[in-house]
């Protein structure tokens, strides 16, 4: 009755309502091609993904006519932004597989070749491996039109030197006594000291790529330069960029190594892994790489890439390690040899590597590669044996308690592992570790950290286990190794043993050492000494994953995870 | 007579105040009040601005006090924030006088105040850059976000708010009740994922993510209106059903008022109290577009913020959080305003 009272005025309202909400409807269908349907079938986005997804995608590749026709330019899902910000004399900022490509190195470290000729077309290094002379390959300029030469390599290093203090951490700076113009295409780096990861670390991709001293404020490059300009075989495009949504570098037309065949780059940012695999299938980025840690896409979604023939999915060689810092400090059970190894007894490995990461990250035994240079050593296998493990920690001294945890003097052996809190993957492994702990009666606290707090943990040595990761495969063996020093981020796992200054003696030595065997054989004591008093326990290595479409070759990994060689890619 | 006056009331005023002052004996405090609605809401416009100074000078200090207090050790996050992975405790002291971080507590406040009462919110420890530029350019984008959705929730919160009211208690009304309840309980990401799979996936209608056409709005607007409208609708529902049961609409009737301007008396007295509500949720969109934005690569200042707090870039999280209580307070006293516009008995408290 009520109803019917009102009718008149009600349906006036519900008219003026119903056209205003299919205003909306046409709005919100605007941009496509699809009509106001969309209301009747969302209820049908449930179910069969796996099944769709692909149909998606054979969809995709037939339809997504605008950038694949060309078949000259590539887009590349990234979950960072490089903020416009690719100055490659300094370390921050997430530009490095851009800084990679536009800026050149005087020398390249590639994988299984080791260091080869770039900018500098050979190389001399004195009796005493304090002098290396460069000589620079000629005709070569900047894509400013600036000439390479040795005035310009002598300008970047006094640039780079200029900023010491941020890249305190470059070993080689830290010997690098002057650099010297011999002649128009020869210049000479001059150190105190011989260090034979010179050549290494001026591949690095940054801070010691070459870009136009034209470009410099005053000489210096801290604080920014006029514009990017180097000599690579891409050009940044300052037009292209766009904050927190792409970043675009395009051909270098006469870069001295012949032209790319993919013309242009965009690196387009995507913060959710999610969306970046679904707007992969809808054809709106073309590659994706990344591996497990950096959350680049579900495994079980590469897995199922992997099976479709439109796509191609490549993986490198480990590039760096998971691995446990063991706490120094004597006041830690982990001061104890027997703790520490009944630690990496404990750790079942394979499991983890298997169950954690679907088989992406592969089981490590050795805090190093034995791909890399100087890592081919024996050492012993920790072979997952809670029994090993536990007659360790008996050996050590340990009874076990009736909950099931070992004891010593009353006190139940208790420690905590500090990792860094905003990983997803380091809470995942931080718990499987824990489990594996429990079967070998030690009870592990969890110690989640911001990045502030957990640097400041770390350097204290407030732990008995800490997670972390080797540098990367481009810094491997010798930065990782120079963290362990006193003082350094690595320092308080190593400091307070009495074997410090016997075992980085070694090290010294082996950075030192001019001739190539006797420096294999320093490499060799001091990392089988490290591997022995189980200073750093591995865990697992991760691998690049690269994920495109069938159609793209040319494919190969660089030695650094951010050295993608997109300019020997083609269609 | 008094009927008459009533009416009177009605005709200049343009709306019914409400029912309470449509029941008194007495017409002549209504159609005082009416008489001086202009001076009325200056005054109140005023009272509230003035208000605005305090509650600004409490949410700042709060806002600067809360932020400090979380950094234990802000020099040496402002080193690593600048790529300095090992530093020394001379690079520290250093830091602090160039940052002034040296001096007092209070005396930095009162600094950063008076900057930021110049809109100047300092410098971002990591990019360099003005704080107040990164917010406002990334604001623009979140911006048209929060429009698009502000009128997508106001049209589907009305259409859903008059269908339930037409159909009240019937099985539609039911229907949608529910299906909004449960719609409103789904979390914005897993809609959004849900949303991309099936609109870019499957039926190829939309883009995935990013900005740059009116197609890049769809998506993140409907999912993002998502969790206000299927609350909206209900208010007005619930106000309408509350309205249109009031004697006034029988008595307009009777009166011979035309039914469309009846109408809009109905719409009018029922959106009173959905407006308060929804001039709150504006600011509350721009700091709850975090997910959205991150979901759909949207370039906006949920995504600087969530940036800024990974590397610790404190003056932007200060930036970032001042801006956003500054909204709610703007919004908090538009929303005030506009109720007294509505209601003149509020500006005579």
């Amino acid at each position: 009755m009520k109803f019917k009272e009102r009718k008149g005025l009600l349906s006036k309202i519900t008219s003026i309502a119903i056209i205003g909400a299919a205003g909306v409807s046409l709005a919100a269908c605007g941009g496509s091609s699809g009509g106001s349907e969309s209301t009747t079938t969302t209820t049908a986005s449930s179910g069969g993904s796996t099944e769709s997804t692909t149909t998606a995608a054979a969809t995709t590749t037939a339809s997504s006519s605008g950038s694949s026709t060309a078949k000259d330019s590539l887009i590349i899902g990234t979950p960072n932004d490089t903020e416009g910000n690719i100055n490659a004399h300094l370390t921050k900022g997430y530009g490095m597989e851009i800084q990679n490509l536009v800026f050149e190195p005087l020398v390249v470290n590639e994988p299984g070749k080791g260091i080869q000729p770039c900018l500098a077309e050979s190389w001399d290094v004195s009796d005493d491996g304090k002098e290396y002379t460069f000589h620079l390959r000629k005709d070569i300029t900047f894509t400013d039109g600036e000439p390479l030469n040795a005035e310009a390599v002598k300008a970047n290093f006094d640039a780079i030197l200029d900023n010491k203090d941020a890249l305190a951490w470059i070993a080689s700076l830290t010997n690098y006594e002057d650099c010297v113009v011999v002649d128009d295409s020869t210049v000479k780096i001059v150190l105190n000291a011989p260090y034979y990861p010179l050549l290494e670390e001026l591949a690095m991709i940054r801070p010691f790529r070459m870009m136009s001293p034209k470009s410099f404020i005053d000489g210096k490059t801290k604080d920014g330069v006029l514009y990017y300009a180097g000599t690579g075989p891409y050009v940044w495009d300052e037009d292209g960029f766009k904050e927190a949504q792409q970043s675009v570098i395009k051909a270098n037309e006469d870069y001295w190594g012949g032209a790319p065949s993919i013309k242009t780059v965009t690196f387009k940012v995507m913060p959710s892994g999610q969306t970046t695999l679904q707007a992969f299938y809808n054809g709106e980025i073309d590659f994706l790489y990344g591996s497990y840690e950096t959350n680049l896409i579900d495994t079980d979604a590469i897995k199922e890439i992997e099976k479709d023939p439109k796509y191609q999915v490549q993986y490198s060689d480990p590039i760096s390690t998971n691995f446990l810092l063991t706490s120094s400090k004597p006041d830690k059970a982990t001061s104890d040899k027997n703790v520490r190894l009944a630690v990496s007894y404990a750790i079942n490995r394979d499991e983890m590597a298997e169950s954690l990461c679907s088989g992406l990250d592969i089981p490590s035994y050795a805090l190093f590669s034995d791909k890399l240079e100087y890592c081919d050593v024996d050492l012993e296998k920790h072979e997952y044996s809670v029994d090993k493990a536990k007659s360790l920690l008996e050996e050590a001294g340990y009874t076990m308690g009736s909950n099931g945890i070992y004891e010593k003097d009353g006190q139940p052996l208790k420690m905590k592992i500090a990792f860094k809190g905003s990983s997803a993957t380091n809470k995942t492994a931080c718990e499987y570790i824990q489990s594996n702990m429990k079967q070998a009666g030690i009870e592990l606290e969890l110690v989640p950290c911001d990045s502030s707090d957990y640097s400041k943990v770390r350097g204290s040595g407030d732990y008995e286990l800490c997670l972390d990761n080797t540098w990367g495969s481009e810094y491997d063996p010798h930065c990782t190794i120079a963290a362990f020093k006193k003082g350094n981020s690595y320092g308080a796992a190593v400091d307070s043993h009495p074997f410090y200054d016997e075992l980085f003696n070694k090290f010294q030595s082996a950075v030192n050492e001019t001739d190539m065997s006797k420096r294999k054989e320093y490499w060799k004591d001091f990392l089988t000494q490290m591997h022995d008093e189980c200073v750093a326990i591995p865990l697992k290595s991760p691998s690049l994953c690269l994920i495109t479409t069938a159609d793209l070759q040319g494919l190969h990994f660089g030695i650094s995870q951010y050295g993608l060689e997109i300019q020997d890619y083609h269609y | 007579m008094v009927l008459r006056s009533r009416i009177t009331t009605i005709d200049k005023s343009g709306f019914i105040n409400n029912k309470k002052g449509c029941e008194y004996n007495d017409s002549q405090p209504v159609y005082y009040e009416i008489l001086m609605q202009g001076d009325d809401m200056k005054a109140y416009i005023a009272k509230r601005l003035l208000f605005l100074i305090p509650m600004l000078l409490i949410v700042s200090f709060l806002a600067f006090s809360l932020v400090n207090l979380t950094s234990k050790d802000p020099a040496a996050d402002i080193l690593r924030s600048q790529g300095y992975p090992e530093f020394t405790q001379e690079m520290i002291e250093q830091v602090k006088v160039e940052y002034g971080l040296d001096k007092p507590f209070l005396v930095r406040y009162f600094t950063w105040l008076g900057d930021a009462i110049r809109f100047d919110l300092g410098k971002s420890y990591v990019k360099g850059q003005s704080v107040s530029a990164m917010i406002f350019t990334a604001l623009g984008y979140t911006m048209q976000l929060v429009g698009t959705t502000l009128i997508t929730v106001m049209l589907f919160a009305l259409f859903f708010g008059i269908l339930c009211t037409i159909f009240e208690g019937k099985a539609l009304d039911i229907t949608v009740r529910i299906v909004l309840y449960i719609v409103a309980a789904m979390p914005a990401f897993w809609i959004a994922t849900h949303a991309i799979w099936f609109f870019s996936n499957t039926l190829h209608w939309l883009p995935t993510s990013g900005v740059g056409s009116p197609a890049h709005f769809v998506m993140p607007t409907l999912v993002l209106s998502i969790g206000y409208f299927t609350f909206y609708f209900r208010m007005i529902r619930n106000s309408m059903l509350e309205n249109v049961n009031e004697n006034y609409v029988l008595f307009l009737r009777s009166s011979g008022v035309k039914e469309r301007s009846i109408m809009k008396h109905v719409l009018r007295n029922s959106l009173q109290t959905a407006v308060a509500a929804f001039c709150m949720a504006i600011p509350g969109m721009m700091a709850g577009s975090v997910i959205i934005e991150n979901v759909f690569a949207w370039p906006g200042i949920g995504r600087v913020c969530v940036s800024a707090i990974f590397s610790r870039d404190m003056p932007v999280i200060l930036g970032y959080i001042l801006f956003i209580a500054v909204m709610y307070c703007f919004f908090n006293i538009f929303s005030d305003i506009l109720n007294a516009a509505l209601n003149p008995r509020l500006r005579r408290n």
